[in-house]
Order: C-alpha cells, then structure tokens, then sequence
C-alpha cells in the first residue's frame, strides 16, 4: 500500500460517491423524515417526547445508512461496471488492497456524513434532544459495522442481489437481537442468537458504550473490512 | 524486476479455463490447451467468433483470471506480478470510466499510478485526436470518444505488454486509423501488442501475426506470411471455425 497510489484513488473514490443518486437521495430523505418525526412529536403517545425525537433519528439514521452502504458497496465493488473498472485500473500497477480501500473508504465516510447529518439536525430542531456524543459514536459504530458487511457482501458475492440480500439479512438480524436477547434465557434459540451477535451489526444502547465495548467494536468492524479485502485479493475480474 | 530477457513477451502454455454454469458444479471450458507466444516490438490479431475464449485468454494473461491448469507468462513473469510491477496495460471491450470525472484529469490519476511516469495527458490525448475534450467529462462522450480514450490510458507509461479487447468497436474509419497508427507506434518502441478484433480485414491489415481461437481451442496460429498463404484472415476464419 503506498500512500502515492492511494491518495489520488480516494479523491477518484469519493468523486464517485459524491456523483451517485443514492446518496442524494438517502440525505434528503432522512432529514425530511427526521423533520416529520420532530413536527409530530405531539403524537408520540405518552411516551418521552425528547426522547421520540431521538429514537427517531438514531433509527432513520441507521437506516438510511444502511440502505446507502448496501447501494453504494454494490455499485463501486460489486457490480459489473464496478469490476470492469477495478480490472483498468489493477492492471496498471495499483494493488488489489489499495482499490478495495480506495472504494470502502468513501461509502463509510458517506455513511458517517449520514448520519451526523442526522443527528445534528435532530439537535437543531429539538435542542431539548441533545442526544449526546454517546448515542452518536454508539450508531457511527452501527452503520460501520453495517458498512463492513455491506462491502464484504458486495465482494464476496457473485451479484448484487445477493450481496445486497445477504447485507440486508444480517442488518434485520442486528434488529431482533434485542427482542431474543430479551427473551427467556438459556434457549437454544438465545444460544445460536449469541453467537449471531458477534457478526451482525449490533452494539448496546449508547449509555453504555465504554472504552472498552468501543475498542471491541471497532475490532470486529475492522475483521469484517479486512475479511472483504482478503476476497477481493483473490476474486476473479 | 527484470523485463526477462529473452523471454517473449507474451507466452501461454497449455492454458485451460472453465467457468461453472450450474449450483451442481457443471462447468463450461472456455480454454482448452491454449499456446500463444507474442514477442516484444510486435503486434499480435487474436480472433475468433464469439465465445472462443478470446477476452478469457486476455484477462488471465492481464492476471485478472487465474487459468485451471497450464501458465501464463509475462516478460518471463506471472501476470499479476507484471501488472503489479505496471509491466501491463489492459483495456477491456467494454472500458467503464467513472463518468463524472474529466478526461484529462483521468490520465494525470493515472500518470500518478504509475508513478508519475513522463510524457503530459494533454499529449497522450492529442495522439488520439482527443486534444481538444480534455475538460470534458467522461460520460458525456460518445462510445468511439471513450474507446479513444482507452487508447491512451492503454499508452501511459509506455507498458511492456498491451492487452487489448476490442479496440476498434465503436470507432469511425478516422478512428480506426489513429488507433492503429497508436498501436503502431507503441510496438515500434518496444511494446509486444495482442488485441482482439472481429474486424479481420483491419486485424489482417494491422498484425504482425495472427491467432485464431474456435470454442477454446487453438484452431490457427501463424505470421503475416502463413495468413496471406492462407488466402487472408477471412478465409482462415471461414474455413477453421464452426458455423
């Protein structure tokens, strides 16, 4: 890896990114349905409104940036035209692991802008939220996490369908985790759910998020990564 | 890393490859047993009708594919270590750029790729008759205007091996003849070139030698003189390939 190569295949990277509908598209709508979960507060049902209106943001976040990474993996190191145009460019003398960086850098960096987008406009329009630096490291956790298996997916498959199936199964499997963890203990359901949860997309609520549960997190986050750019090493172009 | 001597350029050894076709593990061959050797300064046709094997055989001399059985050989090298080393420049039939950027800041990304190499883009787009779109953005240019563009990026750096598929699709005759007079020129400073054309009068006219693939197999290999022999490319491809 030498830093010559990658920095001029990260501006190329992030000129992809910034040029894809999607990620237009997941920004915008995000903050108008933020926008919407902040004007209807008043229906939150007895619930906290502050904290409605933090739920609500944390979760639009996620999830927009998960549909953003799954598109945007696929159409940068997935998809057809994405490995006709990693055979051009590997063939002149560039590594295999300097493009898969140059290419999984810009969709978590888009992913990050997501969802601080998100956040900070959930602070702007109830200052009552202030949901905090723990709620926010607590989801750039999520969607990275989620943007590892996204991009993994994307390399590993052989189509996008696939790849964006396979992310989009772990993705709902991080969101059940609470409810089986929830349930009672000692079930072989729970059993196989623990160990599910060691690679799917799941961290617990932002409160508790100490330095150590980061350092984990980052850890798996950082395998998954590097499990994709160890398939990509060997896929076929 | 060495350029390997007196190794040709180009070789490949019994090359076999299969692609599966089904979840049972059915696979289909697309090279049988291929030998082909292209020698620096040369330029090498590498015809034959669809499904021949002809764009499989590229990408894994490119070092994109890796074969079944049999070896491939850059400059004496395997073919990833040779495109690692920039000794390789690919162009596939259908180049996808990213088509927001401008074409003459693709070819500086690439000149940077291969290490600031010499010789100015603006330069390597004015010997494709391209000079004067070098601000334009890529996917605002018509199929012939980005396969002239391939040729140039192809160019950069002056690589040892040139792997083309298709190069002439999508072009006007004006187009055809600056490309090959690019090509020409490449193989006069040293380059060993192996295109693919379905364009065999042109291939023919172009070529220092010719090989003719047919269902993965090798079904003519031979210089100028064995073609014009042999009644010409059209001939050889009409008599030695199935219907």
């Amino acid at each position: 890896m030498t830093t010559r190569r990658l920095l001029p295949l990260l501006g190329l990277g992030l000129t992809e990114v910034v040029h894809q509908r999607v990620l237009r598209v997941c920004v915008v709508a995000g903050l108008a349905l933020l926008l919407v979960a902040a004007s209807l507060r008043d229906l939150s049902f007895g619930l906290d409104q502050v904290r409605f209106v933090s739920e609500a943001a944390s979760a639009l976040a996620c999830f927009f940036a998960t549909v953003q990474s799954i598109f945007l993996a696929g159409l940068l190191l997935g998809d057809q035209p994405a490995r006709a145009r990693a055979a051009l460019v590997i063939t002149r003398g560039v590594p295999r692991v300097d493009w898969y960086l140059s290419r999984a850098a810009p969709v978590l960096a888009a992913c990050w802008v997501m969802v601080m987008a998100v956040h900070v406009t959930a602070t702007v329009v109830a200052p009552a939220t202030m949901m905090g630096s723990a709620s926010l490291v607590t989801d750039l956790m999520r969607v990275s996490l989620t943007t590892a298996f996204a991009v993994a997916s994307a390399v590993m498959c052989e189509n996008a369908i696939l790849a964006a199936s396979l992310a989009l199964a772990l993705t709902v499997a991080s969101l059940l985790l609470p409810l089986v963890r929830a349930s009672a203990p000692g079930t072989p359901a729970q059993v196989g759910w623990s160990i599910l949860a060691v690679l799917v997309p799941s961290f617990p609520d932002g409160e508790g998020l100490s330095p150590s549960g980061i350092a984990y997190g980052m850890a798996r986050i950082g395998v998954v990564f590097a499990a994709g750019a160890a398939a990509f090493s060997r896929r076929e172009l | 890393m060495s350029n390997g001597g007196d190794a040709p350029a180009i070789r490949a050894t019994a090359v076999a490859k299969s692609y599966p076709v089904s979840w049972r593990g059915e696979r289909r061959p697309a090279l049988m047993g291929v030998d082909l050797e292209v020698s620096r300064g040369s330029i090498c046709a590498l015809a034959g009708p669809n499904g021949a094997g002809k764009s499989t055989l590229l990408r894994i001399l490119a070092g994109l594919s890796n074969p079944d059985s049999g070896r491939a050989e850059i400059c004496g090298h395997a073919p990833d270590v040779a495109a690692r080393a920039g000794q390789i420049s690919y162009l596939p039939d259908a180049p996808e750029w990213p088509g927001a950027v401008r074409l003459l800041r693709l070819l500086d990304l690439g000149r940077r790729l291969l290490g600031g190499v010499e010789g100015e883009p603006a330069s390597a787009l004015d010997s494709v008759g391209l000079g004067h779109l070098g601000s334009r953005r890529i996917g605002e240019c018509s199929r012939g205007e980005q396969q002239r563009l391939g040729l140039a990026w192809a160019a950069l750096g002056r690589p040892a091996v040139i792997l083309l598929d298709e190069p002439f699709a999508g072009l006007d005759p004006r187009g055809a003849i600056d490309a090959a007079i690019v090509l020409r020129r490449l193989a006069d400073s040293g380059a060993a070139v192996l295109f693919t054309s379905h364009f065999l009068a042109e291939a023919e006219e172009l070529a220092d030698a010719a090989v003719l693939l047919d269902q993965g197999r090798l079904a003519f290999a031979g210089g100028r003189g064995d073609v014009k022999a042999a009644g010409g490319l059209k001939r050889i491809f009409l008599a030695r390939t199935a219907r």
